[in-house]
């Protein structure tokens, strides 16, 4: 088969090869410029560096990782995104689980779901802190508050929308409804629930930085406050580019987890 | 022959905001061991219903239904029911689509199994069980969920409007499958459809009910002469046609 690729075939597959690589030129290219005409503005002094900061400062605040404890409020963020997301996932997930289960449950808690969606979570920031105290346990509930409601709306949604029929089918055979939730609800509705999960690590970042600005020692988030007040632009800036590398790597590692999963042909 | 299936005095109210309303009224029949009867009628008439009844899926509002002389309540171990579509969960392989309602039941065993894999065999199905149902054609969808709930050794097959998902061509071509299994099995059948021509192709005996509420306005024989009647032989007779517009006159489609 591999020796008898037609002429056409090969030029189809150079001509997907080609476009491959000039989008990835093209976006390395655009990163490259910006960061030069930025450098080049601010040395020429058309842009005030002090406002704007430049790319240099920013690398060299980075290379000095550990003057500024970087790497330490990198963690920091980390470890409360990490653990805000896998909570506000689970206890989402699990809430979603029982409001299914009970129709008559999920009728009572409709209008505070929908309400609680629709509320701006940022503003228990205030409530929380009083609440749970001001530090890291404030942070992550903030995550938690912010993920949590979707994740159930979403993943009940899914639940509810399983295919009546197959469901029928599996009654046909006298299955209890613990075995209809396992056997067909779960296992219909991994996408559903992988869907969940990408919006929630975004969601989570969003909880961890906004309880940061409100209450912190340490941490990406508070690093932007605390530069901005200083006016140290250049770790205001540097802050916020770890903080863009650090969304897409969890969102990377998401995707993997999604690939990981889909691969795996679960017999449930 | 032994009787299997005993409908007595089936009847069904639905409640519901506006009243009540009669769907099935005072319904009777028997249904002897290996017979394939269908039950045809007008829309509406409750034909699906007096399945999902029988089936123990639906509460009945009077009359009492016996499987081999045993009375029966709610879903019951000796009812194989198979639906419109065939409702094959995508993501398990083909045996373990076909032992699902065994590993429902917790029911699994060497025998059990065995018996999935030889009628697998038989159906020409065995070089597809580690594929998934994706990759099948609906004709073999539908083999597959047929022996899923064979493999559960009903004493009574219902289907309910169980070819009609499938485009023409292949809902006949199926129809043959489905009655060459049901016949080489022994299975007892009863079917329901809006189909005339599917239901005189594959009965010995047709039901039909009136329009709303259901009861039984007659029982008809169908008696073909060939040897080795199939759905597909059966079309090419003369009797089919007066079948056809008996039935048909029955139904009562024009009436108001």
């Amino acid at each position: 088969m591999k020796n008898n690729i037609s002429v056409e075939r090969k030029e189809y597959l150079k001509k997907i090869r080609k476009r491959k690589f000039t989008i990835i030129f093209l976006q390395i290219a655009i990163l490259v410029a910006f960061l030069v005409i930025w450098e080049i503005l601010a040395n020429l002094e058309i842009i005030d560096s002090f406002i704007t900061s430049k790319p240099s400062r920013i690398f060299e605040t980075f290379m000095n990782l550990s003057s500024n404890d970087l790497l330490k409020h990198i963690l920091v963020t980390t470890y409360e995104t990490v653990i805000g997301f896998l909570i506000g996932t689970t206890l989402g997930v699990f809430i979603a689980i029982i409001l299914w289960w009970s129709d008559y449950l999920s009728e009572i808690f409709e209008p505070y779901l929908v309400v609680l969606n629709s509320l701006p979570k940022v503003a228990l920031g205030p409530i929380i802190i009083i609440w749970v105290g001001a530090g890291t346990p404030a942070i992550i509930v903030m995550a938690v508050a912010i993920s949590l409601i979707v994740t159930i709306l979403e993943n009940l949604n899914g639940f509810l929308k399983t295919d009546k029929e197959v469901i029928k089918m599996a009654k046909t055979f006298k299955a209890t409804k613990f075995q209809i939730l396992t056997k067909i609800v779960i296992p219909a509705n991994i996408s559903t629930f992988i869907n969940s999960l990408k919006v929630n690590i975004g969601l989570s970042l969003v909880g961890v930085i906004s309880g940061e600005f409100l209450v912190s020692k340490a941490g990406l988030g508070y690093l932007i406050v605390y530069g901005g007040q200083v006016f140290k632009l250049d770790l205001v800036m540097t802050s916020v580019i770890i903080l863009g590398i650090l969304a897409g790597i969890m969102y990377g590692a998401v995707l993997l987890l999604e690939k990981v999963i889909t691969k795996t042909r679960f017999n449930i | 022959m032994k009787q299997i299936l005993e409908v007595k005095n089936i009847s069904k109210k639905y409640q519901g905001k506006e009243g009540e309303v009669l769907a099935i009224n005072n319904v009777n029949f028997n249904i002897k061991e290996g017979e394939f009867v269908s039950i045809i009628g007008p829309s509406g008439c409750g034909k699906s219903t007096l399945l999902s009844i029988i089936a123990g899926l639906e509460d009945k509002t009077t009359g009492d239904i016996y499987i081999e002389g045993e009375k029966i309540n709610g879903i019951s171990e000796k009812i194989g029911y198979m639906l419109q579509r065939d409702c094959l969960l995508e993501w398990r392989n083909i045996l373990n689509n076909t032992i699902f309602g065994l590993e429902i039941k917790n029911n699994i065993d060497k025998a059990s199994k065995q018996y999935v894999i030889d009628l697998l065999k038989k159906y020409d199905l065995y070089d597809f069980i580690n594929k998934y149902p994706s990759e099948l054609s609906g004709g073999m969808r539908q083999r597959v969920a047929l022996i899923r709930t064979l493999a559960t050794r009903p004493k009574i097959l219902l289907l309910d409007e169980a070819f009609s998902a499938l485009d023409y061509q292949t809902r006949i071509m199926v129809t043959n499958d489905i009655y060459e299994i049901l016949r080489k099995e022994k299975i007892t059948t009863l079917m329901v459809t809006h189909d005339i021509s599917e239901a005189i192709s594959m009965s010995d005996r047709v039901l039909v009910l009136s329009k709303r509420p259901g009861t039984i306005k007659n029982i008809h024989e169908i008696n073909f002469d060939i040897d080795n009647r199939t759905p597909i032989n059966c079309r090419e007779r003369t009797e089919f046609t007066n079948y056809f517009n008996i039935l048909w006159k029955e139904l009562g489609v024009d009436e108001k």
